[in-house]
């Protein structure tokens, strides 16, 4: 069940063609295949086990695809991936922080990494950690910083260098009310103002339902359904009153498109 | 290593590679299996040269202490008895146990996490992994009591760390959060300079050392102090704040204690650090510009690291401790010059140990690593761009501690040891270039801290090993009184951890 959005005119900013992970035998990710433009928000569904990590992490370059290609801005991974790696971010459900570091030490390192220039990368981090309400913890270890706060200095690493796709897993675990509000709002200013395309796996479908511009929904590492929620729902007469949860559930059940 | 061989003959030498084959599978358990096949070896090469050193000094008889601190050892094997036979229990009742916890650590599968139990078990199984091939060379060379010194002092390290940690939790409960901090800030300041004084007045003046030594022999070691005084009469002069006693004992068990027992110095480290972190958070300089230049930020990360996380430094002054004793108690201890040109190649050993040490932590001991796969280099530059930044300092050492050696021991040995430190710097940093796993996944230094199964039974073996050998060494050497000793000490040990299994509170 695949409605491709047919209004993007756009090229798009990540293109996955017939991706396929093997562990041994197993079958993780099987044939998967979608694109995600510019500025969208993309919302990558299933239950657990279903390939959505693994398939973030192909595309993020931490796992070599068994076959299957993948294109970040038309830049193919397996031919130019250091242009992929220069234009993408990704940001694991852990965050990826150096506990004896202050947050400031760790966005700069972070924008070292990615070579920025040391006066805009300043400016970023300042602006990121003043948004996100960590400005005022700049000089503590990140180890002394809350779940949340550390979950949001990752958000800040993850941004500083303005990337063109970011890739989320489970992007608002133990983030509280007021801070998933405050990253939601900047990942979207970033998706409007820089076009930046959000790749996000999460289990909660009511932010996916109000979030998301489109979604894929991962089954045993197959794509059962592809499109805006509200054109899937128009696929059969059943799902025209469900919600997401509710679709979500009578797809995962069915196990099939 | 001609010389070594002759001193070392193959007969006996069999012994000690079966040892080191334990301790490479008791290290498989431990690590990811690939790198301590290297790591090992080097650290094979360590025990094999301390084994062959160790013969030449060891020659202070005192019976007394090293029958006394073998039933202490005892006490410390009852309670491991009563932990192997209920971790055993566990682990066999358990449906797929050859699987699920055999092969476990293999794929690094880990259970359980450090209680206090498991740390004790820990120390315990550390001072016997060093001091058994020591126990071993005592069998072989027949000199027991020349032993004793190098179990009295971590038996002393050991106590003290214990009166530590009863110290540190007594005086949070005691004066408070606040008052305790501060005191644990001094007490942390205070240690950190002492081990800088003692890592580098060796190299600085040798002079200065070679008189401290001398104070600590006549002092502790030689013959003629115990003869006069013996071993309750030195605890009196102790208690009675002689100066010299105090001062000495002082100073070992503080090296020791930092540098040793490197687990529970570890957990302290890691509570001041805590504590210091908490309290200077407010006080740090604050950045107030970032480095323009990219390398010199990614040093900049790898030496905050260094310098704030305990762990690292912890573990790179393990080899520290493995060497270090043995180096200066024999360059400090024998007029034999051939002995001592031999000791000199021990700094150059000790260096590359250090350097390859560091290497491996700063490499692998990344928490967020997969940013470095996911950043814009083509793969292994980063990684070998660390590689260099931290192992260059480490060779120029290597170089330099390879010359004065040539200048001791001639061009010749110099030449051959600094070609093993090469080797061993060069094939324990690049040990990663052999996984193929990402980064991401190379988490070893952390994954090494909770306990598998597998570890905790193989732990508990070497415990059981080494002091058996002890218990063996004594009752061949010493008495028949210790033939009552020995049950009472197993009994008392047993009981006691039983006790504290059983309590509800007790689960690790």
């Amino acid at each position: 069940m695949t409605m491709e959005s047919s209004e993007n005119t756009l090229a798009p900013c990540l293109q996955v063609k017939q991706l396929k992970k093997l562990y041994g035998s197993e079958v993780i990710v099987d044939s998967l295949s979608f694109d995600v433009y510019p500025g969208e928000l993309f919302a990558l569904l299933g239950p657990n086990g279903a390939g959505k990590t693994t398939t973030l992490k192909m595309i993020a370059g931490l796992e070599h695809p068994s076959s299957g290609e993948i294109w970040v801005s038309g830049y193919a991974q397996h031919q130019n991936a250091l242009e992929v790696k220069k234009r993408l971010a990704y940001l694991p459900d852990d965050p990826l922080l150096y506990p004896k570091l202050t947050p400031l030490e760790y966005l700069e390192f972070m924008a070292g990494l990615w070579g920025m220039k040391a006066d805009v990368a300043w400016k970023e981090a300042e602006e990121l950690l003043r948004y996100l309400d960590l400005w005022t913890m700049r000089d503590r270890y990140t180890e002394t910083l809350s779940r949340g706060m550390q979950q949001k200095l990752a958000f800040a690493a993850g941004l500083i260098h303005r990337p063109e796709l970011l890739m989320l897993d489970e992007p608002l675990t133990g983030l509280d009310a007021h801070a998933a509000h405050d990253v939601k709002q900047l990942l979207a200013a970033r998706a409007k103002e820089d076009g930046m395309a959000v790749v996000f796996t999460t289990h909660i479908l009511d932010m996916a339902e109000r979030w998301a511009d489109r979604l894929a929904l991962l089954h045993k590492g197959h794509l059962i359904a592809l499109g805006k929620f509200e054109d899937l729902k128009l696929k059969r007469a059943e799902y025209e009153s469900m919600t997401l949860e509710q679709f979500f559930l009578e797809c995962t059940a069915r196990g099939d498109s | 290593m001609i010389r070594l061989l002759r001193m070392f003959p193959p007969g006996k030498t069999l012994w000690l590679v079966g040892w080191q084959l334990l301790l490479i599978w008791r290290n498989l358990a431990h690590h990811r299996w690939a790198r301590s096949w290297i790591f090992l070896s080097v650290f094979a090469l360590s025990q094999y040269m301390a084994f062959s050193m160790v013969k030449y000094w060891m020659r202070f008889p005192n019976v007394f202490i090293w029958s006394a601190l073998a039933g202490l050892m005892l006490v410390v094997a009852g309670a491991c008895f009563s932990r192997t036979i209920q971790t055993l229990l566990r682990y066999l009742s358990q449906p797929n146990m050859l699987k699920q916890y055999f092969l476990a650590p293999l794929s690094h599968k880990v259970l359980g996490r450090s209680s206090v139990l498991n740390i004790a078990l820990y120390s315990t199984l550390y001072m016997g992994f060093f001091y058994m091939p020591l126990a071993i060379a005592l069998i072989f060379y027949g000199q027991p009591a020349g032993f004793a010194f190098f179990i009295w002092l971590p038996s002393f390290a050991l106590l003290f760390t214990l009166l530590g940690l009863a110290v540190v939790v007594g005086s949070f409960k005691l004066f408070g959060a606040s008052q305790a901090r501060r005191f644990f800030q001094f007490l942390g300041s205070g240690a950190s300079v002492l081990l800088l004084s003692l890592a580098v007045i060796p190299v600085l003046k040798p002079t200065f050392v070679q008189l401290a030594w001398q104070v600590i022999e006549q002092s502790i070691v030689s013959e003629g102090w115990w003869k006069q005084t013996g071993w309750l009469q030195s605890m009196m002069r102790l208690a009675l704040g002689d100066r010299v006693s105090l001062g000495v004992l002082v100073s070992i068990v503080t090296l020791f204690f930092i540098m040793t027992d490197c687990y529970w110095g570890e957990q302290l480290f890691v509570m001041q650090q805590q504590l210091l972190g908490k309290m200077k958070s407010h006080n740090r300089a604050l950045l107030k510009r970032f480095n323009e230049n990219n390398i010199q930020v990614l040093f900049l990360k790898e030496w905050r690291m260094l310098r704030r996380d305990p762990r690292i430094s912890s573990e790179i002054l393990l080899d520290a401790a493995q060497v270090l004793p043995l180096i200066l108690v024999g360059v400090y201890n024998t007029k034999n010059l051939e002995m001592i040109s031999l000791l000199c190649l021990g700094w150059v050993v000790l260096g590359s140990l250090m350097a390859s040490r560091l290497c491996w932590l700063s490499m692998s001991v990344e928490s967020g690593a997969p940013w470095y796969t996911m950043a814009p280099y083509v793969r292994w530059t980063l990684r070998d761009s660390k590689w260099g930044v931290i192992v260059t300092p480490f060779v120029l050492v290597t170089v330099i501690l390879a010359l004065i050696t040539a200048a001791v021991a001639g061009l010749k040995v110099a030449c051959s040891f600094l070609g093993i430190a090469t080797t061993t710097i060069v094939l324990s940093s690049r040990i990663q270039l052999w996984m193929t796993l990402p980064l991401a996944s190379v988490q070893g230094f952390y994954q090494r801290l909770p306990r598998s199964p597998l570890a905790e039974i193989i732990s508990i073996f070497f415990i059981y090993g080494s002091t058996f050998l002890y218990v063996l060494t004594l009752i061949w050497r010493v008495n028949w009184a210790w033939w009552g000793v020995i049950p009472l000490g197993i009994l008392v040990g047993a009981a006691y951890f039983f006790r504290i299994s059983l309590a509800p509170s007790s689960k690790s």
